[in-house]
C-alpha cells in the first residue's frame, strides 16, 4: 500500500540539502571513510559532516562527536556502522533531530537469519514511527546525478552525464553493471538507489516516486524476489503508464531462488508466473543486463514512434539480415516500403545503378556509402506512410565523410524514430554516436541491438495505445 | 449445503472428481457426460443412458491416484465389458464407499490443460496450455493473476507457443476461443469468490469438435 509521507521523504533524501556520515575512521580502507571521498570526489554540493566519537578532522573536514552535536539539520544520514550500532543507536538519534532518510550500508540484518532479523525488525518500527525512509540495509548507496549526491562506498568510474534513465535495484553489483554499461554506452543516469532488504522502501515505493520525478524518463529496475508480487506488478503499471519501466528478474531458475534468500533476505519465486504477470500488466521485460542497457538507451533517445511498423535501410546486406531476424523473433511489425518511395530512391542512387530494391530491408549497396545520397534515402523511407521508424545502418569508411550530422539534422526535422547501427569498432564510431544521441538517434553497433531497440519501443508503444484505448471505454 | 461445505464438515481437503466436475459444470465450464455408480443396477442405468463407448474410474474421497492404482478404463466398447470392468474396480478399491464414475468417452486429438494455483507471491493464478502427458514433457503452458477479463483470457490464449493447436488443422475444427476464454475467466473468478480453493487442476480438457470438454478435474481446499 502507498503511503504517502514516503514519496516526500524519498524526495528529500534524495535532494538533501546536508549529510552526516557515520562509520568514518582514520584507516584509508574504512567503508564510511570511502563515503566521504566519493561525496567530495564527485562534488557533492551541500555540506558534509563526519561523525566519530574521538576524531577531529577528516579529509580537511571538521569531525563532530555525535549527530546531536552537528547542530543544523541533516537530510540524510549515510551510515557504515554495523546492524547492531544501526538498530540500537543510530536509529533512535536520527529521530531525535529529524532526520528524513537514511543509507544503510551494512548487512547482518534479515539475511543472515534470526537475531538479523530481530534487528531489521527494531529497525523497521522505529524509521516507520517517525517517518524516516530506509535505503537498505545491506547496500551500496544511493546516487542522484541531478544533486551531484554519490551516496555510496563505491568509486565509479567518473563521466556519468546529466541523463534521463533512473534505476532501481535489488543488488548493489548488478545496479553497477548497469549503470557502466550505460556510462559507456554515453547515456547518463539519473537516479541510482539499491534497495537490498527493502526494510520501509519497496520497489513500489520507487515507482512511484519516479512516475512523478519529471527528471527520470526511463526506469530500469532490477529484481532478485518480492514477497508481495501483486503490489509490484499494481506500482509498476502505474509508472508504465506514464513512462517506460524496463525490468529484469534475478533468481530466475529455481536454484537460484534460495541464492538470492541469502542475499537481500527474499527468495526468488515463481519467475514463470512474473514473466506472464509482466505482459498482463503490460510492463517491458529484459532477458539480461546487457538488453536492459539497450533497451534504456533505446528509450531514453528516441521519441515514441506513432505506429509498430518498422523499415532497414543499409547499404550492407547481412547486419540488415539480422536486424529483421531480430524484428520478427520479437514479434515486431515489420513495414512494407511502397513502390512510389523505392522509385524515389532509385531515382536518388541514379537509375542505371545496377541494383534491384526490395520493400524491407531496402539495401542501397555501394552508393550508400555516399554522404549526398544515404540521408536522403533515409528521409524519403520516413516520409513513406507505412513507416513509423527506421533502423539506419551504415559502416565507417576513413576516406569517406560519414551521414552522422545529415542523420542527426534529419531527425531534428522528424517525429519519427530513427535507430542507427554503425559497422564500425567502437572507437571508430563513437564521435558519430556522440553527434547523433544528442539530436535524439540511438545508436548501436550490433544490428541485433538496433533491432532488440526498435522492437521494445514498438512494444512499449503497443502497451500504452492498449492502455489508452481502455480509458475511453 | 454447497458440494464444498459437504466436502468440509467431512473433513476432507480434495474433492472427488464428480465433486469437482460438478462445481465446474456449475460455472458454465463443458464437462463429460457422466453419472455415478455404487451398484451393477445403477451401472447398467449409467450406460443406457451415457452409450457406448464409455470410460470408467474408481471414485471416492480416498482415492486420488487413479491411473497408477489400475482404475482408469478406458474405450468400453460393450454392455458385458463395462459390467466386467464394474466389478473389477469395485473390488480394487481401498474405499468406504466405493463408487465408479461411468463417462462419456470423448473423441479428441487435441489436449488442453487449466489450472489455479495459489502463489506464495502473487495470489492466485490461471495456468493454461497444452494438456495431457504434454503439460508434463513440453510445459507449454503460461500464466495470468487472478482475476482478469475475456480480452485478458484471448490475449493469454495466444501466448502459448503450441497455439496453432487451436487453429483449424488437419482436418480438425478451430477450437471456441470465445468458451475457452469464458472457462479461463471462469476458473479466475472462483478464486475470488472460494478462498477456501487452493488448487484447481483441469486435465485435460479434450477437444470435440470445437468444444473444449474437461474430463478430469481436481480440486484441492485449503
Amino acid at each position: 500500500m502507498l503511503e504517502k509521507w514516503k514519496l516526500q521523504r524519498i524526495k528529500e533524501a534524495l535532494y538533501p540539502k546536508s549529510v552526516a556520515v557515520l562509520g568514518v575512521s582514520d584507516a584509508a580502507n574504512n567503508l564510511g571513510t570511502q563515503v566521504v571521498d566519493v561525496l567530495m570526489v564527485e562534488g557533492f554540493p551541500g555540506a558534509i559532516y563526519p561523525v566519530h566519537p574521538r576524531l577531529k578532522n577528516l579529509l580537511g573536514l571538521k569531525v563532530y562527536a555525535s549527530l546531536e552535536e552537528i547542530g543544523h539539520p541533516i537530510d540524510l544520514v549515510i551510515s557504515g556502522l554495523n546492524a547492531k550500532l544501526t538498530t540500537e543507536s543510530v536509529i533512535e538519534s536520527c529521530a531525535r533531530i529529524g532526520v528524513k532518510g537514511i543509507v544503510c550500508l551494512a548487512g547482518g540484518f534479515k539475511e543472515v537469519g534470526n537475531e538479523g532479523l530481530q534487528y531489521e525488525k527494531k529497525l523497521k518500527e522505529v524509521a516507520d514511527k517517525n517517518q524516516i525512509i530506509i535505503f537498505g540495509p545491506n547496500i551500496l548507496g544511493v546516487i542522484n546525478n541531478d544533486r551531484r549526491l554519490y551516496a555510496t562506498f563505491w568509486s565509479f568510474k567518473k563521466g556519468n552525464p546529466p541523463g534521463s534513465v533512473s534505476i532501481v535495484s535489488q543488488s548493489g553489483g548488478t545496479a553497477c553493471t548497469m549503470l557502466n554499461d550505460l556510462i559507456d554506452r554515453h547515456v547518463g543516469v539519473n537516479k541510482w538507489v539499491c534497495l537490498g532488504n527493502r526494510t520501509n522502501l519497496e520497489f513500489s515505493d520507487m515507482f512511484h516516486y519516479f512516475a512523478d520525478d519529471d527528471d527520470t524518463r526511463v526506469v530500469a529496475a532490477f529484481v532478485e524476489g518480492i514477497e508481495d508480487g501483486r503490489g509490484f506488478m499494481e506500482a509498476a503499471r502505474t509508472l508504465s503508464q506514464k513512462k517506460p519501466l524496463v525490468v529484469l528478474k534475478g533468481a530466475r531458475s529455481e536454484s537460484m531462488s534460495a541464492v538470492a534468500s541469502s542475499h537481500t533476505g527474499t527468495m526468488g519465486g515463481t519467475y514463470r508466473i512474473f514473466k506472464d504477470a509482466c505482459r498482463q500488466y503490460k510492463i517491458l521485460e529484459a532477458r539480461n543486463s546487457k538488453d536492459l542497457a539497450t533497451v534504456c538507451k533505446a528509450l531514453a533517445i528516441a521519441p515514441r514512434p506513432e505506429g509498430t511498423r518498422v523499415a532497414v535501410l543499409t547499404h550492407t546486406a547481412g547486419p540488415s539480415i539480422l536486424a529483421l531476424d531480430t524484428l520478427i523473433e520479437n514479434g515486431c511489425p515489420l513495414a512494407r516500403v511502397s513502390e512510389q518511395t523505392l522509385r524515389r530512391i532509385k531515382k536518388m542512387i541514379g537509375e542505371h545503378a545496377p541494383i534491384v530494391l526490395s520493400p524491407n530491408p531496402i539495401d542501397l549497396t555501394g552508393s550508400g556509402l555516399f554522404v549526398d545520397i544515404y540521408p536522403r534515402c533515409v528521409e524519403a523511407v520516413l516520409e513513406d506512410e507505412g513507416v513509423d521508424m527506421v533502423i539506419s545502418i551504415y559502416a565507417i569508411h576513413r576516406n569517406f565523410e560519414t551521414s552522422a550530422r545529415a542523420l542527426a539534422d534529419l531527425k531534428r526535422r522528424t517525429s519519427k524514430p530513427i535507430i542507427v547501427c554503425i559497422v564500425a569498432s567502437r572507437e571508430e564510431m563513437s564521435e558519430d554516436e556522440r553527434i547523433m544521441q544528442e539530436a535524439g538517434i540511438p545508436v548501436f553497433q550490433a544490428p541485433e541491438d538496433a533491432a532488440l531497440a526498435a522492437s521494445y519501443l514498438a512494444r512499449y508503444n503497443q502497451y500504452m495505445l492498449q492502455g489508452e484505448e481502455n480509458e475511453r471505454d | 449445503m454447497s458440494v464444498i461445505e459437504r466436502v468440509r464438515k467431512e473433513g476432507r481437503r480434495t474433492l472427488t472428481e464428480y465433486e469437482a466436475k460438478m462445481i465446474l459444470g456449475h460455472r458454465g465450464i463443458p464437462v463429460v457426460r457422466e453419472r455415478l455408480a455404487y451398484n451393477q443396477e445403477q451401472c447398467r442405468a449409467a450406460i443406457n443412458e451415457i452409450g457406448l463407448p464409455l470410460v470408467m474410474k474408481g471414485c471416492a474421497p480416498e482415492i486420488s491416484h487413479k491411473s497408477e492404482l489400475g482404475m482408469v478404463m478406458l474405450d468400453i466398447q460393450s454392455e458385458g465389458e463395462a459390467e466386467a470392468a464394474f466389478e473389477k474396480i469395485m473390488k480394487a478399491m481401498p474405499a468406504k464407499t466405493p463408487a465408479v464414475l461411468i463417462q462419456e468417452m470423448v473423441k479428441g486429438k487435441r489436449e488442453l490443460v487449466v489450472g489455479l494455483v495459489r502463489d506464495a507471491q502473487f495470489g492466485p493464478t490461471v495456468m493454461f496450455g497444452l494438456g495431457g502427458i504434454f503439460t508434463e514433457i513440453l510445459s507449454d503452458v503460461v500464466f495470468r493473476l487472478a482475476p482478469f477479463d475475456k480480452q485478458e483470457a484471448l490475449n493469454l490464449i495466444e501466448e502459448i507457443k503450441g497455439r496453432k493447436i487451436l487453429d483449424a488443422v488437419r482436418g480438425m475444427e478451430a477450437v471456441d476461443r470465445s468458451l475457452l476464454a469464458h472457462i479461463l475467466v471462469s476458473v479466475g473468478e472462483m478464486a475470488v469468490e472460494y478462498p477456501d480453493i487452493m488448487e484447481i487442476d483441469i486435465n485435460p480438457f479434450i477437444v470435440s469438435g470445437r468444444i473444449p470438454i474437461a474430463v478430469d478435474a481436481l480440486i484441492v481446499l485449503s
